[in-house]
């Protein structure tokens, strides 16, 4: 029964009926339509619903509508061009953006109380917003000095120096402009998903597998049918019958499953209804006659004879999903000559992406059979391909679009069940259906990063030359391939990209268990063989006698070598880098020298610069741009297909597009991720945007660029050739007082030409890599190099640790957007702090999940993130847009290695499992002690 | 926050229509998500004694991060120290049992005696051996019992410093 509510939203008295287990979050966003205050977790642990209670930060999500009857709301809607949301823009504390309006509420709650405060004050008043983008630092910098934000610095000198590719940047590539949607996103105007709201719309929701392992025998749908409000359910009866998935050669995945679940959370029927709550009621109707087979969780039981088989394929005998079998160079020689050889077993973590916002999809079917999805997804194209493959209907008769989209991380870099079912259950129902995981859901579905178990095995000579490395990995996979084939190429291919390698051998198995699948996650397959590289590393400095940055430095990658597993690194600054962190971490003076308990220690990173092959075969170009200039000259529309997920892509493109067009930043508008108004984007993943997008936008640029000068030399009576554009302008570069402005230029060719557009794409080199088997999986145009010192405490009784400070430099190449770019290491930072001191997703005896939250899983907070002192080294790349390379992966590659090799170097035992927690830590201990 | 006022001798008062009463909050908690309400009542106020001069307190609690943590475990501890003699000792645990306790055995290591480190060590010990954690997401059952012992500590010596 509903009851009348009265009280005050931002003001305004309301008046509304509101059921009495109604949240304030849902009354605010579904009755009174406020999506400002976004949904993150539904259980208080995220804080991105934080609103105002007279005047104290709550979160909306935990308080029944009915209590705050007579009270008073102030959500972010209430606040206008208020100074803290200029400050979060100025500050670039604004990534993916969806913890930004709760965390702005916070931070107006605290400095209504105290407008100064200090940045210890900050991070306890901010604890309760988490934070997966920005590692904190910008947000506790936009807090603290909200009074004072700072201007946009100039980018470095302009200069007009012709269209070759070895230009340096101009006006607008490597100024720290704000993004371009941070205002949008700071108001709480910017459009999410879970913010559209269509009319008739129906919601829908899934019934997944409590068994890990089980036959289907029977369902009965009748009773969920015959519940008032129900529109459509679905089992594999009404979905097609086709399997999808990431790779074409690992497709093992079906809609719903028809005869068999194979972990506790598979897909077994849908629902759509006039409700969520009427779905979860249909839900518990549908009767499911399970014979519960046998289960296998850990991946070596998993590749025993006789254990349960998850998938009939015979390549896929004893559960092994993908083998990789690699020798590269004089393994057994390079072993051979070696002085020293160190070997050590490692094991990682099940770690989540754990993005603010939640998986959502809204589908709906126009009266012409042609379909719209609105997706919160990295990959608008794939999953357009998906869609059509599944409903066999052409790839232009689906549409999808991201609007905004709350953090990816990996998690949303495939399409997932929700754009599947709402697709189905709309076509069914002939009304939009909105579907969206609560935080369990998504847990729950996976995609995780990879658990690996590593045997790391490296040969030196006593000079600490690198003379040969065998690695094995043994991935625990889950029950579907998803991008784990990828994983397990990743897991080795990597490795000889950091240092010189003579010989190099791996074995990789990535093995299916009844347990949710994982995919790609930050760093894709590379955190965990880092961690175990970089520990070896130090093992061998330990026993030679050497300083482990001094070792590093011995064997480190140089600027245009080929890889021993053939892969060919251009721009490489790791020496840079090196030597960058050592000065700036004060390593020479700590290492060796500090108190039990304190430790400092060194780890090495790098990623591609995107993938150098597509996820299925094609010859299209990779990324694709069109710009179209306003007819007055005065604005320019970039269309793209990449999608930014909050690492900032649509501004840093932007800044491209501008820079070759020649004009101002704040001409660019853009169009982005949308299958139908923009040309094809493969979309954002394998740290593939800035390069390839950014190609394609440069290539754009420079044809509407040309023919602004073109009319220009009419208005100048001038040859094109001596012309130059910049800023805005078009000056004779011989007499550059004989100028017009740029509009007046375009604006002459809008009326003798028509539309002044762009077009540009990027495809990689071709044949890049070698010829064997998985050549193709590390190949890219360009690499990026990182480095990290990272500083702890350690609690020797309790084996708490503390990370006191990262020291990290970067070889991003030209860092387009330099306040960006620190954004993503100091993201990186912190987000691989978390994955090493605290994130597990851990099981129970059942394959269930026993921390599918926030509460029990636990992420970094403002209080956990150390000082982080961010250089990017001076760096070049020939192959990227105006030398500029990938950012969002490379950076989190040193972090796990660093932090294990400063608490070793504290508690002095070899830290070899993750995550890092107290329990382990005082197990290590314990274990020296006893030793001893 | 339960171990905390047990620790400080606090007391819950329990209503219903019929009647109420005070319950102290250590007889309070009856097992794992259970209390001694009955039904028909709710707790309408926790009652908290006033400090007495030569009492210090102080509350250890260890969690897995920096903010926003639930207790993996916590010691409370309050002490009265009168002309070098600990005459009240209330010692708390909290997350190492179904329901946050006093540590009885603690407590009578100190009580009557001068509050010397030995016997602080004592007590801390015998915390530790009154603990019963489980296993779960916040860690095993053997480093929660090894923090009792060692938070225990910590929070006698800042209590004890309080308290003179």
């Amino acid at each position: 029964m509903k009851r009348l509510l009265s009280f005050r939203v931002n003001g305004d008295l309301v008046q509304i009926a509101a059921r009495p287990e109604e949240t304030l979050l849902e009354v605010l966003r579904i009755e009174l339509g406020l999506t400002g205050t976004k949904e993150g977790c539904g259980t208080g642990d995220c804080g991105a619903c934080t609103v105002l209670l007279e005047g104290e930060p709550v979160n909306a999500c935990l308080l029944l509508a009915l209590e705050v009857e007579g009270r008073s709301i102030e959500t972010i809607e209430s606040l206008v061009d208020h100074p803290l949301q200029r400050s979060f823009v100025a500050h670039g504390a604004i990534q993916c953006g969806f913890c930004t309006p709760g965390a702005i509420m916070s931070a107006k709650s605290l400095i209504d109380r105290n407008p100064g405060p200090t940045r210890e004050e900050a991070a306890q008043a901010m604890s309760g917003n988490l934070c997966r983008c920005t590692g904190y630092q910008k947000i506790l910098d936009a807090v603290t000095g909200w009074q004072n934000p700072p201007e946009v610095p100039p980018g470095p000198p302009a200069s007009h120096t012709g269209g070759d590719s070895l230009r340096p940047p101009g006006t607008v590539v490597g100024r720290s402009v704000p993004r371009i949607d941070a205002p949008d996103l700071a108001s709480g105007r910017a459009v999410f998903t879970d913010d559209i709201h269509l009319p008739g719309m129906l919601y829908g929701k899934i019934l997944t597998s409590p068994h890990p392992h089980a036959r289907i025998l029977s369902i009965d749908t009748s009773e969920a049918e015959a519940l008032e409000g129900v529109k459509a359910v679905l089992t594999h009866l009404d979905v097609p019958d086709t399997f999808y998935g990431v790779s074409p050669a690992r497709y093992d995945e079906q809609v719903l499953a028809k005869d068999r679940v194979r972990y506790a959370g598979d897909e077994v029927a849908a629902v759509a209804a006039v409700d969520e709550g009427t779905c979860l009621q249909a839900l518990d109707l549908i009767q499911v006659e399970y014979e519960v087979l046998p289960a296998v969780f850990d991946p070596f039981e998993a590749m025993k004879d006789g254990a349960p088989q998850l998938h009939d394929h015979p390549r896929f005998k004893n559960n092994v999903n993908t083998r990789v079998d690699w020798s590269f160079g004089d393994v057994e020689g390079g072993f051979a000559e070696a002085d020293v050889v160190k070997e050590h077993t490692f094991v990682g973590n099940r770690t989540y992406q754990h993005p603010m916002e939640p998986h959502c999809a809204v589908a709906r079917w126009e009266s012409e059979g042609r379909l719209t999805v609105w997706s919160a997804t990295q990959v608008v194209h794939y999953v357009q391909h998906q869609l059509s493959r599944l409903l066999d209907i052409p790839e232009g008769d689906v549409r999808v679009v991201m609007t905004h989209c709350g953090g990816g991380f990996g998690g949303k870099a495939e399409v997932n069940p929700l754009e599947i079912c709402a697709t189905l259950l709309s076509r069914k129902t002939g009304k939009p259906v909105k579907m969206r995981y609560t935080r369990e859901e998504m847990v729950r579905h996976g995609r995780g990063r990879h658990k690996q178990f590593i045997k790391m095995k490296i040969g030196a000579r006593k000079d600490g030359t690198i003379t040969a490395v065998e690695e094995e990995a043994v991935l625990e996979g889950g029950a579907y391939s998803s991008f784990g084939i990828v994983a397990v190429y990743y897991a080795g291919a990597m490795v000889p990209t950091l240092y010189k390698l003579p010989a190099f051998k791996y074995d990789g198995y990535r093995v299916y268990t009844n347990l949710p699948a994982c995919g790609a996650m930050r760093g894709h397959g590379c955190p965990h063989p880092r961690f175990a590289f970089e520990g070896v590393l130090d093992m061998i400095a330990e026993e030679l006698g050497m300083d482990p940055i001094d070792l590093r430095l011995k064997n480190a990658m140089e600027p245009n070598s080929r890889t021993v597993n053939e892969l060919d690194v251009g721009s490489c600054e790791l020496e840079a880098c090196l030597r960058t962190v050592r000065e700036r971490s004060g390593w020479d003076e700590k290492r060796g020298k500090l108190p039990p308990g304190k430790g400092i220690g060194i780890g090495c990173g790098g990623f591609v610069s995107g993938a150098g092959y597509p996820i299925y075969r094609s010859k299209f170009p990779h990324s694709n741009a069109l710009i179209r200039v306003a007819e007055d000259g005065q604005a320019a529309t970039l269309f793209i297909g990449e999608a930014d997920i909050g690492q900032g892509s649509n501004t840093v493109l932007s800044q491209v597009a501008a820079e070759a067009m020649g004009i101002e930043y704040e001409a660019m508008r853009i169009v982005a991720a949308d299958t139908e108004r923009t040309p094809r984007g493969l979309g954002t993943y394998s740290s593939r945007v800035t390069l390839m997008g950014g190609n394609a936008c440069r290539m754009a640029g420079e044809e509407v660029r040309q023919q602004v000068l073109e009319a220009a030399a009419g208005l100048l009576d001038s040859a094109m050739k001596e012309l130059e554009a910049g800023g805005g302008r078009v000056w004779v570069k011989a007499d550059p007082d004989r100028e017009t402005s740029w509009a007046e230029a375009a604006a002459r060719h809008f009326s003798e030409k028509g539309p002044l557009v762009g077009k540009g794409w990027y495809s990689p080199p071709e044949a890049l890599g070698g010829s064997h088997k998985g050549a193709t999986v590390g190949t890219s145009p360009a690499y990026s190099f990182s480095v990290c010192v990272a500083e702890v405490d350690v609690d020797l009784e309790t084996g708490g640790v503390r990370v006191t400070r990262l020291t990290d430099a970067h070889d991003v190449g030209t860092a387009i957007n330099p306040m960006s770019v620190e954004g993503q290491c100091e993201g990186a930072g912190v987000m691989m702090l978390s994955e090493a001191l605290l994130e597990d997703v851990i099981f129970d005896e059942e394959g269930r999940i026993k921390n599918p939250n926030l509460h029990d899983y636990l992420i970094a907070t403002s209080c956990d993130a150390p000082e982080i002192d961010t250089t990017v080294v001076p760096s070049f790349e020939p192959r990227g847009p105006y030398g500029g390379k990938e950012c969002g992966e490379g950076t989190t590659l040193p972090i796990i290695g660093a932090i294990a090799n400063a608490v070793s170097d504290a508690i002095g035992v070899r830290v070899d499992e993750l995550p890092i927690t107290p329990d382990r830590v005082r197990g290590w201990i314990r274990r020296r002690e006893e030793e001893d | 926050m339960a171990p905390l006022l047990m620790a400080l001798g606090a007391r819950v008062l329990l209503v219903s229509p019929e009647e109420s009463r005070e319950v102290r909050l250590e007889e309070f908690f009856g097992d794992h998500r259970r209390t001694e309400m009955a039904p028909g009542e709710i707790l309408a106020e926790v009652l908290v004694p006033a400090r007495v001069p030569g009492e210090g307190g102080a509350y250890q609690a260890f969690g897995l991060r920096a903010a926003n943590f639930i207790t993996a475990a916590g010691v409370a501890v309050v002490l009265r120290v009168e002309e070098g003699v600990c005459r009240k000792a209330r010692v708390a645990l909290g997350a190492v049992a179904p329901t946050p306790f006093l540590a009885t055995p603690a407590q009578e290591a100190l009580e009557g005696g001068p509050p010397d480190e030995s016997r602080l060590l004592e007590a801390a010990r015998r915390a530790r051996d009154a603990a019963e954690p489980i296993s779960d997401v916040r860690g095993s059952a053997e480093h929660r019992i090894e923090l009792v012992e060692e938070l225990c500590l910590r929070a006698l010596r800042l209590a004890l410093g309080r308290a003179r």
